[in-house]
């Protein structure tokens, strides 16, 4: 990582706050934080730390709060680089003395970082006004999250213009067909035929992605080989789209 | 410093349809020299650039900036580019734009704002310095392109129809820019349609048709013993001059077009249709030794 892109970050930095990550904080505040501000406000003092209050807290969190984890990964990891290419500002970006992949590197980093960063401070301040949630393992959901739905959001990006559309359908197929995968109905894959299970596996792990961050918000011990099957799908897609970028040409 | 040696470029769609964008060219740019790249719509000048830039990669043949790979050679020192269209996110600011592009070409911190002043003094648009792109004429945007490529001297200067939305007097100026990047180290690349630009800027113009380059024509002012034709001004005796140039067409303006002759005998004839009473108020060259080769590589007519 050279100095010059270091020294870029200063612009990337709030060009993802103010272009990308304003519209899911809007709503999140919107639907989560206008809420809890008012229900808070109305209720008697100490309410919020009766059994009651705890479990309504936690309705919410696991309701709206959460929320942001996929909608934020989702705008920091997709239409980077394919926005770059398909505008033409890597025309500019690029005749500059920058290596691609490290600038890549860089802001998926970068957003990556904010991403987690901004996630904790959500939880912190549903936190103060409602009851303690751990912001430290809520962040480390947030790391999940981000190295799952980034990684292939990279990949995707490096591989077309549509990536968020591609995303979007990844990841709702996934989650469809895990979900009736896992469903408790004593049938073999949950019901589905052997090479429609088989593609469903293949898919990105959104299934054991939900499954961990649920241990992670509960406190409970995570299980390794969920967590390695995520890290490594994210982390694999992700140095994917790196190779590709490398063999593919910008100019498309 | 840059060679381009029998590089092709096809372009596939995912149907398997091939469009042949460039083929079997060869060409050398030495340092210190400036090279127009000609040709109408479609004849390769735009792939070629790219392929120059790395963000092509040659089907065959091999492109080569200082013996490295375009895409490293890049990576390594950068290139003054101004692509055809510009391509910036039109929220940012000029400056911003040109803030940034700085600190990649690798603008040193402490001298980054006396840069981008100075890229915004040379193109004269501190007025607009503080306005989103998306408000600017295409005309200042264009020269937002040409400051941002000034920012950090380079090796290598290319321009892909860099007066685009220029007026006369920005045209003008942008001749000056390139005649103060002339370096014995620099090697300058301008692609345009222009000829008469590429005649007033370029050592050498190759120009392209259909993916060739047809010929490479040395822009070297007019031969003495060239022969082209002249559009003759006349004010008074134009059979005079009909007498000494047969075979020139007196048109409904009073304007006599002659037939390529060569420097000597245009002038000959001027003197004695002058001495014969004749009254000339200008002679303009019809088509210039460019504009000849390339009407004649490209097979159109001239106007």
């Amino acid at each position: 990582m050279n100095t010059r892109l270091l020294r870029y970050s200063r612009f990337q930095v709030p060009e993802f706050i103010q272009h990308r990550l304003a519209l899911p904080l809007v709503l999140i505040a919107f639907v989560a934080g206008l809420p809890t501000y008012l229900m808070t406000k109305n209720v008697p003092p100490g309410w919020m730390q009766s059994p009651q209050g705890i479990n309504l807290a936690k309705q919410m969190f696991a309701q709206s709060i959460t929320l942001f984890l996929p909608l934020g990964a989702f705008v920091a990891a997709v239409g980077v680089i394919s926005a770059d290419r398909q505008q033409g500002y890597f025309r500019f970006l690029f005749s500059k003395p920058v290596n691609v992949l490290a600038y890549y590197a860089q802001t998926y980093a970068l957003h990556g970082i904010v991403f987690v960063l901004t996630f904790g401070a959500i939880v912190w301040a549903f936190g103060s006004y409602t009851i303690h949630f751990s912001v430290h393992r809520s962040m480390e959901a947030a790391v999940l999250t981000f190295v799952l739905i980034g990684g292939i959001g990279l990949l995707l990006g490096a591989l077309t213009r549509y990536d968020g559309a591609a995303l979007i359908a990844f990841y709702v197929l996934a989650l469809m067909l895990q979900q009736l995968m896992s469903a408790p109905n004593g049938l073999k894959n949950g019901g589905l035929p052997d090479w429609l299970a088989a593609f469903a596996n293949g898919l990105p792990p959104v299934g054991k992605l939900d499954h961990l961050r649920d241990h992670l918000y509960a406190g409970t011990a995570l299980d390794m080989p969920e967590l390695w099957h995520v890290l490594g799908y994210g982390g694999g897609a992700a140095l994917l789209g790196f190779f590709l970028l490398r063999r593919l040409p910008l100019a498309r | 410093m840059i060679a381009l040696r029998g590089v092709s470029k096809t372009y596939r769609s995912l149907l398997g349809k091939q469009v042949r964008a460039v083929e079997d060219v060869t060409l050398d740019v030495a340092p210190g020299e400036v090279l127009g790249i000609a040709g109408p719509n479609g004849a390769g000048k735009s792939t070629i650039i790219s392929l120059l830039l790395g963000f092509l990669r040659p089907t065959s043949g091999s492109v080569e900036i200082d013996g490295m790979a375009p895409r490293a050679f890049v990576e390594k020192f950068g290139v003054a580019y101004v692509p055809e269209l510009m391509a910036l996110p039109t929220h940012w600011t000029a400056e911003g734009a040109l803030r940034r592009l700085a600190v990649l070409a690798g603008v040193p911190a402490d001298k980054l704002g006396a840069e981008v002043d100075r890229v915004i003094e040379t193109l004269s648009i501190g007025e607009h310095r503080k306005k989103r792109l998306k408000t600017l004429s295409k005309g200042n945007f264009q020269r937002v392109g040409l400051a941002q490529a000034l920012l950090m001297p380079t090796r290598v200067v290319i321009f892909d129809e860099p007066t685009h939305g220029l007026d006369p007097v920005w045209t003008q100026k942008f001749r000056e820019i390139v005649a103060s990047l002339k370096r014995p180290d620099c090697a300058i690349i301008i692609a345009s349609h222009n000829l008469d630009e590429l005649e007033r800027l370029t050592d050498r113009v190759a120009i392209m048709d259909r993916g060739r380059v047809q010929r490479v024509v040395t822009v070297s002012g007019a031969s003495v013993t060239a022969l082209m034709a002249y559009r003759i001004r006349v004010v008074a005796g134009a059979d005079a001059l009909l007498a000494r140039f047969p075979g020139g067409v007196l048109g409904a303006t009073g304007d006599l077009d002659i037939p390529p002759v060569d420097v000597p005998t245009l002038n000959a004839g001027l003197a004695s249709a002058i001495n014969s009473g004749a009254l000339i108020s200008a002679v303009i060259p019809r088509e210039s030794a460019l504009e000849q080769a390339f009407h004649s590589a490209v097979g159109t007519a001239a106007p």
